[in-house]
C-alpha cells in the first residue's frame, strides 16, 4: 500500500463499516421498545378525547384510512373550510361495538402556522374532548389554548352541528363559544377546525365507513 | 477622531446641556400625559409617578452600587421613565411597570455604559420587553371602564367589523382607548411643535418617518388605497406621533448626520406600515423605532458628510476613464 | 509505579477542574451556543441536553484518543464526524427507546449534538493529542461542566419565565402561583436567554477575578 490516498480511504472505510455495524445493532435492540412507546402514546391521545373506548382503528378502505383528506376536500371546501385539513381518522369500539371517532384537523390558518389536534367525537355527534398534537402559537397569547384547558374544554361534551365565536358570555350548549382574550386568530383557527371535523363526521356517518373487524360508522 | 463627531469644524459652545435637553423634552411630553391622566384617571397618574421615580432610583443606586458618577440630575432617567409610563396601558399591574423601568435603565441603559452608550431607546426597548414578558397585560386596553379595542386594532387589515368603528375626531384629541400618553394626537402636536421651535430636534426623522408611512399607507394599504381617511385614521391612531417625534429623535440612538437621519425616519416608516399592515398585532411602531436603533451605527458610516471644498481624488476618475 | 498512577489521578482532576471551572465550555469558550440558547427553557431540559452530551463527549473523546494513532491525518475531519455521529445516533435511539418524554422535549436538538463545536472542538483540541484516560476525563469535565452551565441556565430562566421550579411539563417541584409573581414569557423566549447567560458569565468573572486577586493579595504576603 504506497498510496497514502489509498491507505487512508481504506482506514477511513474501516471506521464507517464498524460504525454501521454498531448502529444496526443498536437500532435493532431499540426498535421494539420505539415502536411500543409510539402505539402508547397515540393510543394516550385518542383515549384522551373518547376516554370510554377501548379500541382504535383505522377505517378498512384504504381511501378513508390512507387518504382521507382528498375524501373530505370537496365537503370542506362547500362549507367554506378552506383552510382546514382532515389528516387523520380512526373508529373507535368499547367492547368490540362502535363507540365512536376521532378526528384528526390540521388548521393551516393558526398565527404560528399549523395547528394540530384531535376532535372525539361520539356517535351521537357529542364531542367527547379536544387534544392538540402540535402547535406553535405566541407564547402567553396563542399558547393558551394548550396552557390553558377551559378554553378547549368549552366545547366537551356538547352536540352542534357547529360553534361559533364570540368575546365573551358565550353558551357552547346553544353553540357559542368565548374566544381566549388576545388571541382571536388562534381561537378561530380552533372553531373552524373544530366545525371542520364535525362536517366530516356527518360525512363519515352518512357514508357508513367501517373497520376490517366491522365496526361500523353509524 | 470620526469615532467620536462625525462633524467637520468649526465648532462652536452650545449653551444646550444634556439637562436643558432633557428639561425641554419633558415639558413637551407634558401636555400629552396630563391628557392621559384625564383621558384615564388617576390609574394614569400612579403609573407615571411610579415609573419616574423607579427609573431615576434606579440609576441612583446603580451608579452608587459601582462607584460611578450620578447622573440622575441631567433628567435622562425621568424622560425615560415618563415615556415608559405613557407606553403603556392605564391596567397594566404597578409590579409589571417596575420590572419595566429597571431592564430600561439597568440593563439597556446602564450596562452598555450609561448616558449616551446605550444602542436602542431604553424606553421603547423596555416596551417590547414588557410587550413579549406579559403580552396579555399590555395588550388589554380597557376605556371608560369597558374593554375595548384600540383605533389601530379596528383599522387592521383583516380585522372582525363588529370590533367596533373609529371616529377620527376622536382619535385626534385622544378620547379612545390605548396607552396612557399615546392617544391624543393634538397633545403629542402641541409638544412636537414646541421642540422643533426650540430646535431641540430636527425635522427631518420625524418628516422622513411619516411622510414614508402616509406614502405606502395611501399607496398601497391592503383594501384601503388612496383612501385618505383611512391614512388620516391610521396617522392619528396608535404610537405613531408620540414614536416619530420623541422617540425616533432620541440623540444617542439617532443618527447625527442630516441625510442620516432621512434614512434613518425612512426605514422606521417603511417598517411601521409593514408591521401593521401585514404584521401580528395591530402596533408596529415600537419594534420599527428600536430594529432601526440598530442600524445607525451603518447609517452614519454611509452618510459622512463631505468636508467643504471636498473633490474626489483624481485618480479614481483616471482609473475610471481607462476602464 | 505508584507515582504513575498518583500522576494520572492528579491529571485526571486537573481535567476535570479545567473542563468545569476553569474553560467551562458555555462560559469561557462560549462554544456550543445552539443548544445552550435554544433548549434552556427549563431545568430538566438543560439536564437532559447536558448529560446526553457528556456521554457523547466521554465516549468520543475516549474513542477518538484511542484511534488517534490509526486515524490517518487527512481525513481527521471526516473520521471524527462519523464516530460522532454513530455516538448520537445511538443516543437518540436509546432516549426514543426508554426516555420519551426528554426526546419530546429535546426534539432536534438530539442529531445537532453532531455539530457541537465541544464535541469535535475537544476531539481535535485535546484528545486527538492525548492518552485516553486523560481524554476520557476531558471529555467527562466538559460535559459536566456544560451540564453545570445549562443547568443554571435552564433553572433561571424556568423560574423567571414560566414560574415552576425543576418543572418536567406535568408537574413541578414547587410552583410560584400567579397571583404573587406573573412569568415574564421573554425568559423563555430567545432574548431571555441571551440577558441570562449575560449574567451568569459576568457574575463567574467576577467571582474568578476576586479569587485570583485574593490569591495574588495572599502570595504577596507570604514572600514579603
Amino acid at each position: 500500500m504506497k498510496n497514502p490516498i489509498v491507505k487512508d480511504a481504506m482506514r477511513l472505510f474501516i471506521i464507517t463499516l464498524i460504525s454501521g455495524i454498531i448502529l444496526g445493532f443498536f437500532y435493532d435492540l431499540t426498535k421494539g421498545p420505539i415502536a411500543a412507546q409510539e402505539e402508547k402514546t397515540r393510543t394516550q391521545a385518542y383515549q384522551a378525547v373518547l376516554p370510554d373506548a377501548d379500541k382504535f382503528e383505522a377505517a378498512a378502505d384504504t381511501a378513508y384510512s390512507t387518504d382521507i383528506e382528498a375524501q373530505m376536500r370537496p365537503f370542506l371546501n362547500e362549507a367554506g373550510y378552506t383552510s382546514d385539513s382532515i389528516t387523520g381518522l380512526v373508529i373507535a369500539s368499547t367492547g368490540g361495538k362502535y363507540s365512536g371517532v376521532v378526528v384528526t384537523v390540521t388548521a393551516h390558518d393558526g398565527y404560528g402556522g399549523d395547528i394540530q389536534f384531535s376532535v372525539g367525537i361520539k356517535p351521537d355527534g357529542t364531542i367527547g374532548g379536544i387534544s392538540i398534537l402540535s402547535i406553535s402559537e405566541t407564547a402567553g397569547l396563542g399558547m393558551r389554548a394548550k396552557a390553558d384547558p377551559s378554553f378547549l374544554s368549552q366545547w366537551t361534551g356538547m352536540k352542534q352541528d357547529s360553534f361559533d365565536l364570540v368575546k365573551s358570555g358565550g353558551d357552547p350548549a346553544s353553540g357559542t363559544v368565548d374566544a381566549i382574550s388576545g388571541s382571536t386568530v388562534t381561537s378561530k383557527a380552533f372553531q373552524r377546525g373544530i366545525n371542520a371535523a364535525l362536517i366530516a363526521f356527518k360525512n363519515l356517518q352518512d357514508n357508513g365507513i367501517s373497520t376490517a373487524g366491522g365496526v361500523t360508522i353509524g | 477622531m470620526d469615532e467620536f463627531n462625525v462633524s467637520a469644524n468649526p465648532h462652536f459652545r452650545s449653551p444646550m446641556t444634556t439637562g436643558s435637553i432633557m428639561r425641554d423634552v419633558l415639558l413637551a411630553l407634558t401636555p400629552a400625559a396630563l391628557f392621559g391622566i384625564y383621558n384615564f384617571g388617576a390609574p394614569a397618574l400612579i403609573r407615571i409617578v411610579v415609573s419616574i421615580a423607579v427609573c431615576v432610583l434606579a440609576e441612583y443606586l446603580f451608579q452608587r452600587g459601582m462607584k460611578r458618577p450620578v447622573t440622575v440630575s441631567d433628567g435622562s432617567a425621568a424622560v425615560t421613565g415618563l415615556l415608559l409610563a405613557m407606553n403603556i396601558p392605564s391596567t397594566l399591574p404597578i409590579a409589571m411597570l417596575i420590572a419595566g423601568d429597571v431592564f430600561a435603565i439597568i440593563i439597556v441603559k446602564q450596562l452598555f455604559g450609561g448616558i449616551g452608550q446605550n444602542f436602542m431607546n431604553p424606553a421603547l426597548a423596555a416596551r417590547c420587553f414588557l410587550l413579549i414578558s406579559f403580552p396579555a397585560a399590555m395588550t388589554g386596553f380597557v376605556y371608560n371602564g369597558v374593554s375595548s379595542a384600540t383605533p389601530l386594532a379596528i383599522l387592521k387589515p383583516g380585522a372582525d367589523a363588529a370590533e367596533g368603528t373609529v371616529s377620527l375626531a376622536a382619535e385626534f384629541l385622544g378620547t379612545t382607548g390605548g396607552t396612557i400618553g399615546e392617544t391624543s394626537a393634538l397633545a403629542l402636536l402641541i409638544g412636537a411643535v414646541y421642540l422643533l421651535a426650540r430646535r431641540e430636534i430636527s425635522w427631518r426623522i420625524p418628516a422622513a418617518y411619516i411622510g414614508t408611512f402616509a406614502i405606502l399607507v395611501f399607496f398601497l394599504a391592503p383594501g384601503h388605497s388612496f383612501d385618505a381617511l383611512y391614512l388620516a385614521e391610521e396617522l392619528c391612531g396608535g404610537g405613531l406621533m408620540l414614536g416619530a417625534f420623541f422617540m425616533a429623535t432620541d440623540y444617542v440612538t439617532s443618527p447625527d448626520t442630516p441625510a442620516g437621519k432621512l434614512i434613518f425616519g425612512a426605514l422606521a416608516g417603511f417598517l411601521t406600515f409593514i408591521f401593521r399592515m401585514f404584521g401580528g398585532s395591530a402596533e408596529g411602531v415600537s419594534y420599527a423605532i428600536i430594529f432601526s436603533n440598530l442600524l445607525v451605527p451603518l447609517i452614519e458610516r454611509a452618510t459622512v458628510p463631505k468636508p467643504f471644498g471636498y473633490r474626489k481624488p483624481e485618480k479614481t476618475e483616471a482609473a475610471g476613464k481607462e476602464a | 509505579m505508584a507515582d504513575k498512577k498518583e500522576s494520572m489521578a492528579s491529571r485526571g482532576r486537573e481535567r476535570l477542574y479545567n473542563g468545569i471551572i476553569k474553560e467551562n465550555p458555555t462560559l469561557v469558550l462560549i462554544l456550543g451556543m445552539c443548544p445552550t440558547l435554544a433548549v434552556t427553557t427549563s431545568a430538566i431540559n438543560g439536564i437532559g441536553m447536558g448529560l446526553s452530551t457528556t456521554v457523547v463527549l466521554l465516549l468520543s473523546n475516549t474513542l477518538i484518543s484511542m484511534l488517534r494513532k490509526f486515524i490517518p491525518d487527512r481525513v481527521r475531519m471526516p473520521a471524527y464526524i462519523v464516530i460522532v455521529a454513530s455516538l448520537v445516533t445511538v443516543v437518540q435511539f436509546l432516549l426514543e427507546a426508554y426516555v420519551p418524554d426528554l426526546y419530546d422535549s429535546l426534539g432536534i436538538y438530539i442529531p445537532l449534538i453532531v455539530v457541537n463545536c465541544i464535541i469535535l472542538g475537544r476531539a481535535e483540541a485535546y484528545a486527538s493529542k492525548n492518552p485516553v484516560f486523560p481524554s476520557a476525563m476531558d471529555g467527562l469535565g466538559m460535559g459536566l461542566g456544560f451540564t453545570c452551565s445549562l443547568t443554571i441556565l435552564g433553572m433561571i430562566r424556568e423560574l423567571l419565565g414560566a414560574g415552576t421550579f425543576l418543572s418536567d411539563g406535568a408537574s413541578a417541584v414547587f410552583t410560584i402561583p400567579q397571583s404573587v409573581y406573573t412569568p415574564a414569557n421573554i425568559f423563555i423566549l430567545a432574548p431571555g436567554a441571551f440577558i441570562v447567560l449575560a449574567f451568569i458569565i459576568a457574575i463567574r468573572n467576577r467571582v474568578i477575578r476576586k479569587n485570583q486577586e485574593k490569591k495574588a493579595r495572599e502570595s504577596r504576603k507570604e514572600s514579603a
